[in-house]
């Protein structure tokens, strides 16, 4: 007896230890990895650490990267150089026993479209070991969230994109994985599905480690909690969401719109303690109003009292500390990142890096191709958007009935 | 692996390929039957098994082409490098649901020596017709082997198919092709020569080592030139013995002369084997490039 208490309190400590050093290493652990498409450098000397339970966004804009590094980690693609552990085991050399803690959504959902989504699943389930009553009482929580259970009996090629896309997301999270990677999932959804598969991700994150890749910025300050920045190859810059935001209000600016004429906006603001500048532009009748912010102040109370007394209606009056300054500190990272890797470009793309260079200030190419992208996804409020999407089909089908 | 196998074999069969394929198969196996067995009142299965073999394998890229083309096309391959499986293993289960597919007409034509044992008067050796029924099946097997690699180079189902017909056509040729070959010693010499010039180019494609490469092309040719120099007779149709081994429709021949040819069975397995480990190789270089 006293010898299995022995036994076992030493067996628990072993345990606590592993546990412990297993936490100290980071649930996956990127070293210096690089990747070389022939010539063509696609990731440059990435390293960076995954702890468990968080919510990892990787934000970058198309052709940063952020689908190489996902293959890299999930052994799709072999790195150039570097090395990448996954719960202590290295996704080269203990390649199985890695993969077990992944699962992994690509860019394009990998579905076979000649089955239906329970023959799908039931394969990948097998493939990744679970044995017949793990399966199938696997596969039933999984469509169960995932919401695919009404269509489990259809074929996956008769499948609309955002089932099709769930399909994906159940294959992945399949076999209880510790990490559940997605490369972005939202591309191509509409609004309600969107905020959907945003939801699902959120719930998947309170019981796994998610990461999950987007070129949309508002994807990934709607869900996640830590934020890896990557443009051109290179990681130019990984913290929390809070501290992201937090820097990146340090210098803000606060954007209005009113109904006034310039000097008359200029006279009752010129004054406050904390503005340093008012920046002008007409839209239609109306005064769109940048105020640049001295750091560490918050004149907005002040601003909107001053014009108040001034009788000068204020329409729309937004913080800049938020959404907007971090696509601006976005730009600006990815901007040091493009100077940084300009003697690269010199040499491989020299006219291409004149015209950019020739690009008027405050449109880096990089912030070009960034707000393009965006462009043809919902860019702000997503739920609103979602909201006004579902109440215009309800409506329509008032009026049918 | 059985995940694999289970995966390949349902969807050929749920699929149109396999369905043409096995009706294929059947088509030719059962036209040589009666030709053969029926009409000129020739016993033996042998005889039919040869006649129909080039024929009814002609098919196999019906089943191959898009064994890797398809995943690689379709953007599954992700799915497949990112599952807890090793490389080989997918290559294998994919290999015997392939094979299991074609078992089934070879199955079939497993009554039809039964049938012609019934009806026929005089003997017939079954032995022999049941060796070259397998032999047939590993030859089968072999041509699965081959195309399925081919199909891992590119990611178009057609050309796949095109090109595993084309080299299909090479090795049943081959033996027209070995009686105009010229038997001098000094040519297969050459022969060695660009062959290990070749094999050197794979060495150093593979480790991108300029080093490995030429060490290993100069030790076969210094090796080949000296064995040359020493004994210029073991030159002797060298040539024609290597372009032989390509030609794998000739050994199932031997059957038809009424004997059970182990060293041919032997020899369809072990292209099976050496397609299967390049199938791997091709399969897991998708990822270092």
């Amino acid at each position: 007896m006293l010898y299995y208490l022995q036994y076992r309190t030493v067996n628990s400590a072993a345990a606590l230890q592993y546990f412990i050093i297993r936490e100290e290493f980071g649930l996956i652990e990127v070293k210096n990895i690089s990747k070389n498409y022939g010539p063509v450098p696609a990731v440059k000397d990435i390293s960076f650490t995954v702890e468990k339970g968080h919510i990892y966004g990787f934000l970058g804009p198309n052709g940063a990267g952020k689908s190489t590094t996902m293959n890299m980690i999930t052994g799709c693609l072999a790195a150039t150089s570097g090395e990448i552990t996954i719960d202590g085991h290295d996704i080269y050399g203990e390649a199985i026993e890695a993969k077990r803690h992944i699962g992994y959504l690509p860019e394009q959902p990998p579905l076979y479209t000649d089955m239906t989504p329970f023959e799908y699943l039931s394969f990948v389930g097998r493939a990744k070991g679970l044995s017949k009553s793990e399966l199938y009482d696997q596969m039933e929580t999984v469509m169960e969230k995932t919401g695919i259970t009404d269509v489990a009996d259809r074929l996956i090629r008769n499948l609309s994109k955002g089932y099709k896309q769930r399909v994906g997301i159940a294959q992945a999270i399949l076999g209880d994985p510790d990490v559940i990677i997605l490369d972005e999932p939202t591309v191509g959804l509409d609004p309600i599905q969107i905020v959907e598969i945003r939801q699902l991700i959120q719930e998947l994150g309170q019981s796994h480690t998610v990461i999950l890749s987007s070129h949309i910025l508002q994807e990934i300050s709607a869900v996640c909690d830590w934020v890896i920045m990557i443009s051109k190859g290179r990681i130019v810059a990984s913290d929390s969401m809070e501290n992201l935001l937090a820097n990146a209000s340090a210098a803000g600016s606060i954007q209005l719109e009113t109904e006034a004429d310039e000097p008359m906006v200029q006279k009752a603001l010129e004054n406050i303690a904390g503005v340093t500048n008012l920046a002008f532009s007409k839209k239609g009748n109306r005064l769109l109003v940048t105020v640049t912010v001295e750091e560490g102040t918050q004149p907005g109370d002040d601003i909107f009292m001053a014009l108040r007394r001034e009788n000068l209606p204020v329409l729309s009056m937004t913080d800049g500390a938020g959404q907007g300054a971090l696509e601006d500190l976005f730009i600006q990272l990815a901007g040091e990142s493009l100077d940084a890797g300009a003697a690269y470009a010199a040499d491989k793309a020299a006219k291409k890096e004149k015209k950019e260079k020739q690009a008027p200030v405050g449109e880096s190419p990089l912030g070009s191709a960034y707000y393009d992208n965006s462009a043809d996804e919902p860019a702000t409020n997503d739920e609103k958007d979602a909201d006004a999407y579902k109440s215009l089909f309800e409506e329509k089908e008032e009026e049918d009935q | 692996m059985n995940a694999i196998f289970k995966k390949e074999f349902r969807s050929s069969m749920c699929g149109m390929t396999g369905m043409i394929f096995i009706a294929y198969v059947l088509l030719f196996l059962g036209f040589h039957t009666v030709y053969v067995n029926y009409y000129a009142a020739v016993g033996s299965f042998e005889v039919v098994i040869i006649s129909a073999a080039f024929l009814s394998l002609l098919a196999v890229p019906l089943l191959t082409m898009r064994s890797f083309s398809e995943e690689r096309h379709n953007k599954t391959d992700q799915l497949l490098y990112s599952l807890p499986i090793g490389t080989g293993k997918i290559v294998l289960g994919k290999f015997f649901g392939m094979a299991a597919v074609f078992a089934i007409p070879t199955a079939v034509a497993c009554i039809y020596p039964l049938i012609a044992k019934t009806y026929s008067s005089g003997t017939i050796n079954l032995a022999i017709g049941y060796g070259s029924i397998l032999a047939y099946y590993l030859l089968g097997c072999a041509v699965i082997a081959i195309c399925m690699f081919l199909s891992t180079l590119t990611e178009s189902q057609v050309i796949a198919a095109i090109i595993s017909i084309g080299t299909i056509l090479l090795l049943y040729f081959t033996d027209m092709l070995l009686t105009v070959l010229p038997t001098e010693a000094l040519v297969s010499l050459i022969a060695v020569i660009l062959l290990s010039l070749i094999l050197a180019y794979i060495v150093f494609a593979s480790t991108k080592s300029a080093v490995a490469g030429g060490i290993c092309g100069a030790v076969l040719i210094i090796g080949a030139v000296a064995i040359y120099l020493i004994n210029a007779s073991l030159f002797d149709g060298l040539l024609q013995t290597m372009v032989g081994t390509l030609a794998i429709f000739q050994p199932i021949e031997n059957f038809g002369l009424g004997t059970f040819d182990i060293a041919c069975l032997f020899r369809y397995l072990s292209i099976c084997i050496l397609f299967i480990f390049f199938t791997v190789q091709s399969f897991e270089k998708r990822r270092w490039n």
